[in-house]
């Protein structure tokens, strides 16, 4: 009957004990991302089509501002005189949207469920987990918008054609970057906001910052050159950038800032989930 | 002898208030950066001791039960069984899986359905998909919702909502069950299936840990029982002898502020005394007690009378109400400044259960009247024959009868009501 028989004692568990535990609530995970999908959409008339509505939006917005207001060359916001504005914008807003939507889920859902923290026990980890999970899912449904939207343009007599090139088997090992990162982040944040509410009302601040000093809406080279080191060293700027060498450009994304990326991925993933263990116990009575 | 549960010498501190009330708080701490470590043992102003020097032990296939007045810390050990919270001295070990019913349907969303929350509540009690496909059918039955499965459980009533949450956990099939209070929602068709699923977790050899305000099922249900009061154990021991000690304990609190009516008459706390002479406040089904209590007049009452109460704890029932004038019972007129001593013998017929004791004093010729309206409590614990809310004191017999006789009874019986 005991299919996890488990010891448990005033000491945090080691780290492959937390391994086998979080493998266990996997399901919990999913279920719980699945939950926050249904009741997301269930009262709406468009559903999961939602998921695409918000980074169309901002696309056709800059396009509009880019292309009507200021009249910024495509040249310089997208380094291809031919690419549409329109498929560079989505396809950095896709991976952003994934990114600010999966990280706000995440801040916030510790307190979110407080009953759960407070109630019954299992990994903590799987609340700010399941929110990036469930971004996740919107994620691929806007990747296949996004995809849809290079194959038609491509029909589009403007001269820029999509290739649908071997570097596009490369993606995943792009979104698993951005997962560690998001995952470290998520970790770290949802737990400081767990202590003080503040984090949560900053953050929705700063990753309207962090979106433009990232290369969502434009090309690096658009910027001067001693800003561009600085805004690499914001990891999102490789990851956004390793998403259309694969998608657009058909080049490999690996270069130095990528790896640096991977590496900050790494760490951050390192570090919060192993912060976020030493301070679990302290949870339900401070939530 | 393996245990399931071992628990020894343990501290929890809680805070008062808030962590950090400014930020300059916040600040000061975070320069200090791990000062909570360091007084690991000790209290600050703003923390107090929510447990001190908890330490028992319970078997596998044995039912534990704690009890004590609310604040006590009961929750507060089971979250700490539930590994919700850890203990800032002593040492908790588990053997087996864990399934702690500390809140039904903490899971719950309101906007899925029955079948949907089903799911999700069994996966945060660590249930896997597969088991849960298997068990499915067993959960809708004892719950008892089979027909309201696709409907949100927004639209389910509180007892639904209950009994689901109840289901789902019971089916864990745990090593250890936690149980805090989840019964006392549910009808009573619903409480004595629960209670059944329970035993037969106990004839698992699961251990059972359970908190409640009703004694009378702890004191039927486990083997052995805690009291707990601020924080501190009371008494362990036996189930019966530990309600009893707490019912003791909780009367004596009650006693001490006692609200004596300085009006017509003063009257002295009551005394329950049994058969052999003993003051005590529990007793069996059917035993007999002798209640009783002084009364000094303060005003002159030509024709005194004396009543007394039983009322039953749990809901208010009268189970029982009498005076010394309904009994046609002859008092003299009593003065100013006298004493009388009354007494009432009266037989406890009544089921287990913890009763209220009302006793009043009227004079029937100018209405004075000073009632001591549930001062006094009693439990009454044992095995009753009663199920119902009295003891008729019935007997019974059964015999054989020749079948042709029964015949003609029900043939008369037919006759009679068809007329």
């Amino acid at each position: 009957m005991t299919a996890f028989t488990n010891h448990l004692e005033l000491t945090v568990p080691s780290a492959p004990q937390r391994i086998r535990e979080l493998v266990r609530y996997r399901q919990l995970m999913w279920m719980l991302a699945w939950r926050d999908i249904r009741v997301r959409y269930k009262h709406s008339i468009l559903g999961a089509a939602w998921a695409v509505v918000p980074p169309a939006a901002m696309m056709a917005i800059f396009t509009f501002v880019f292309g009507e207001v200021v009249e910024v060359e495509r040249q310089r916001l997208t380094g291809n005189d031919s690419l549409p504005y329109s498929l560079f914008a989505f396809s950095g807003l896709v991976p952003w949207m994934f990114f600010a939507n999966g990280l706000t889920g995440a801040i916030g859902s510790l307190v979110a469920n407080r009953p759960l923290v407070t109630k019954i026990y299992f990994p903590r980890e799987v609340f700010p987990l399941s929110a990036i999970v469930s971004a996740f899912l919107d994620f691929v449904i806007a990747s296949f918008v996004l995809i849809i939207l290079a194959a038609l343009l491509h029909f589009y007599p403007n001269g820029w054609h999509f290739h649908a090139s071997w570097t596009m088997l490369l993606i995943p090992f792009v979104v698993l970057v951005q997962v560690a990162f998001m995952a470290g982040v998520g970790l770290l944040l949802s737990m400081a906001n767990l202590f003080y509410r503040d984090v949560g009302f900053l953050f929705r601040s700063i990753i309207q910052l962090w979106m433009f000093v990232t290369c969502v809406v434009y090309q690096l080279e658009a910027t001067a050159p001693w800003k561009r080191i600085l805004i690499q060293l914001n990891p999102m700027t490789p990851i956004i950038r390793a998403y259309r060498d694969c998608l657009i450009h058909g080049e490999s994304p690996f270069d130095g800032p990528f790896a640096y990326a991977t590496l900050v991925s790494i760490v951050s993933v390192t570090v919060g989930w192993w912060w976020f263990r030493k301070r679990e116990f302290e949870f339900a009575e401070n939530i | 002898m393996t245990k399931s549960i071992h628990v020894q010498n343990v501290f929890k501190k809680f805070r008062r208030g808030e962590r950090h009330n400014s930020l300059r708080d916040a600040v000061g701490a975070w320069l200090r950066l791990d000062r909570g470590r360091r007084s690991q043992g000790g209290l600050d102003d703003a923390e107090f001791w929510a447990l001190q020097d908890i330490s028992f032990e319970v078997q596998p296939g044995e039912a534990f039960g704690i009890i004590g007045p609310n604040g006590a810390g009961k929750s507060t050990i089971l979250k700490l069984l539930a590994g919700i919270l850890r203990p800032n001295r002593g040492k908790i070990s588990i053997d087996g899986r864990v399934s702690a019913l500390i809140e039904v349907g903490a899971g719950f969303h309101p906007d899925l359905t029955g079948r949907e929350n089903i799911y999700m509540n069994a996966a945060i009690l660590g249930m896997r998909r597969k088991e849960v496909d298997r068990k499915f059918e067993d959960i809708v039955e004892f719950a008892g919702i089979r027909d309201f499965l696709d409907t949100p459980i927004k639209r389910y009533s509180s007892g639904m909502y209950a009994r689901l949450g109840f289901s789902v956990a019971a089916h864990v099939e745990p090593d250890v069950l936690l149980v805090d209070e989840v019964l006392s929602v549910g009808d009573r068709v619903f409480r004595s299936k629960c209670m059944d699923k329970m035993r037969g977790f106990l004839d698992r050899g699961v251990a059972v840990v359970y908190v409640s305000h009703d004694l009378r099922s702890v004191a039927s249900f486990c083997d052995r029982a805690m009291v707990v009061s601020e924080g501190c154990i009371q008494y362990v021991g036996g189930a019966a002898e530990a309600v009893a000690q707490y019912h003791e304990a909780c009367i004596e609190a009650s006693m001490l502020p006692s609200s004596r009516k300085k009006t017509l008459v003063d009257v002295s706390p009551v005394r329950f005394i049994d058969k052999t002479g003993r003051d005590k406040q529990t007793f069996t089904p059917g035993e007999e007690v002798t209640i009783e209590f002084d009364v000094r007049y303060n005003h002159p009452m030509a024709r005194p009378s004396f009543g007394l109460s039983l009322i039953r704890t749990e809901d208010r029932l009268v189970m029982f109400e009498t005076s010394s004038t309904r009994m046609h019972y002859q008092t003299p007129p009593a003065i100013e400044g006298a004493c009388s001593r009354v007494r009432y013998r009266v037989a406890l017929n009544v089921p287990p259960g913890e009763y209220l004791i009302g006793y009043h004093v009227r004079d029937r010729d100018s209405a004075l009247y000073a009632a001591m309206q549930e001062d006094a409590r009693i439990m009454v614990i044992g095995e009753s024959i009663s199920g119902g809310v009295v003891d008729l004191a019935p007997k019974v017999a059964v015999e054989e009868v020749d079948p042709r006789q029964h015949e003609m009874t029900v043939a008369n019986v037919g006759r009679a009501v068809a007329s």
